[in-house]
């Protein structure tokens, strides 16, 4: 009988650490943007089903879910604010996760103390005796007028002892600070972290120039820098914010060159190609010996309308003007693309 | 003691149980819109007859704002008769906008040919991002909106006569 129960103990105890074996050993792998996009939509509700979460659900409000949690990443928010934003509109119900420790040690204990009772039970009964099942009555009898035999306690004291174990390994696991818990091993997404912080910087330097700008609308340093965190940006709304800006520091002193690469790179970016183009010719008439013309004239030419002779005779042109231009290379792949893509 | 393991079973399940019941018998509408008291969640859509309509052009005036789908039957066709009686009755006071929710702009035209045209826009949110920023669960549902542009009341649900006379009045409209 004590064999047993020493067997029974070793085997929950051997159990336990090779699940904390298991746990550690998991790779750590850098979550992508998707991952993590595809994480934080399992943690909403889909909308308009039940039951679901906002990852796994085929509707279109669930699609709307993934691709603006998708958006809310690439703006640099972070989990909990995207999470937050849902909540505005949805209020908790949202949440396919509860916030806060509690809940989440409710399975724990609840494993705990079933591992207890079970293990009470079973090793209890046993060590009433094998042979015939005596009557309840008999039962009370026998509990009532000896002491217990010894194996009782002992099972009692080692099935304890188990669920101690399983549930304190597991709030372990579950209770440790972020960078040792086993439940969620998080490595720093380095190329990612850059992007957030890159753009947090810029929102907060648009903040800043605007703030100024209100003082002073008419700042051409400041319109300028403005412009220029605008074009650091990839959205539609970036492009075009830039654009307005450049446009209006055009309008302050139209003859100076130095505003047009910029606007025409912002069209070119944005796959407006007449303003594009327009914005070239107006630079080509106060700057005709600049190298950019040449180089927005190949650009449009082959992006735009993909016609391979205008782009060639411009890129030509660019390299004859500005053999030293850092763009070189850029050009010289892009005129080898058009004359290939001519044949 | 041998007695006493024996109620371990219903002093569990008997809580056990009330809790499943409680907390699955829920029903979401019944949970309050956290955009109560809010600003309107801004939007700028196109209309199903080629304008467009935005959350800007209803300032200053208190606003109705109605997802519905043509496939929503029947609690929309059952809704639309009251809200076209609303526009001929206070359409003066308060602007009703229609949202179509998950819907192709060829199945609401053909809606609103089938069940009357109350001549209010009706904006075709194509991608769902609306519904998204209004919280929106699923068709039918009404927002009112005061005449400062915040959000007083949510109704889940076809709306009837009694139910949006009452949320048209927390909204500055009387008929």
């Amino acid at each position: 009988m004590t064999r047993r129960l020493w067997v029974f103990g070793t085997t929950v105890i051997v159990m336990v650490a090779i699940g904390a074996v298991a746990l550690l050993a998991q790779p750590a792998v850098a979550p992508t943007a998707e991952q993590q996009a595809r994480a934080i939509a399992a943690e909403l509700r889909c909308p308009d089903c039940a039951g679901l979460s906002a990852a796994d659900s085929p509707t279109q409000a669930a699609a709307e879910v993934r691709r603006e949690v998708a958006e809310q990443l690439a703006a640099g928010r972070t989990e909990a604010q995207i999470i937050d934003s849902f909540v505005a509109r949805y209020g908790d119900w949202i949440r396919l996760t509860p916030p806060g420790p509690v809940p989440w040690l409710i399975p724990v204990l609840a494993t705990a103390a079933g591992a207890l009772i079970l293990g009470w039970w079973l090793l209890g009964r046993r060590g009433t005796g094998a042979g015939p099942e005596p009557g309840p009555a008999a039962a009370v009898a026998e509990e009532d007028e000896a002491p217990p035999p010894l194996p009782r306690p002992l099972a009692r004291r080692l099935a304890a002892a188990a669920g101690i174990i399983l549930a304190g390994a597991m709030a372990v696991g579950y209770l440790l600070p972020e960078p040792l818990s086993l439940a969620a091993q998080t490595v720093v997404n380095e190329p990612l972290a850059q992007t957030r912080a890159a753009e947090a910087d810029r929102q907060a330097t648009i903040e800043r120039l605007l703030g100024q700008l209100q003082a002073n609308p008419m700042d051409p340093a400041a319109l300028s820098d403005l412009a220029d965190a605008y074009l650091a940006g990839s959205t539609a709304d970036d492009l075009q914010r830039a654009a307005v800006v450049l446009l209006g520091l055009i309008g302050l002193n139209p003859t100076d060159p130095d505003p047009y690469p910029k606007l025409i790179s912002a069209y070119v970016r944005a796959e407006d190609w007449t303003d594009a183009a327009a914005t070239t010719t107006a630079l080509a008439n106060i700057a005709p010996d600049s190298p950019d013309v040449p180089f927005f004239e190949g650009l449009i030419a082959w992006r735009g309308h993909s016609d391979a002779a205008t782009a060639i005779e411009a890129f030509d042109r660019f390299l004859d003007m500005a053999p030293d231009d850092g763009r070189v290379p850029m050009i010289r792949a892009l005129r080898q693309e058009a004359a290939a893509g001519s044949e | 003691m041998r007695r006493a393991r024996w109620l371990i079973v219903p002093l569990v399940a008997i809580p056990l149980a009330w809790i499943l019941f409680i907390g699955l018998g829920r029903d979401p509408s019944e949970i309050p819109s956290p955009l109560i008291g809010q600003p309107m969640p801004s939007f700028d859509l196109q209309t199903l007859d080629g304008g467009r309509i935005s959350s800007s052009d209803l300032a200053g005036r208190p606003a109705v704002v109605n997802f519905w789908a043509s496939w929503c039957k029947p609690a929309c066709v059952d809704e639309h008769p009251v809200l076209l009686d609303a526009q001929a009755q206070v359409g003066d006071q308060v602007q009703l906008v229609g949202v179509l929710y998950d819907d192709e702009p060829a199945d609401a035209l053909e809606f609103l040919v089938t069940y009357g045209d109350g001549g209010w826009p009706q904006a075709n949110d194509a991608d769902g991002a609306v519904a998204l920023a209004y919280g929106v669960l699923g068709p039918p549902e009404t927002f009112f909106v005061d005449a400062d542009g915040i959000v007083r009341a949510k109704h889940y649900g076809p709306l009837t006569k009694e139910t949006l006379r009452a949320y048209l009045g927390q909204i500055g409209v009387v008929e």
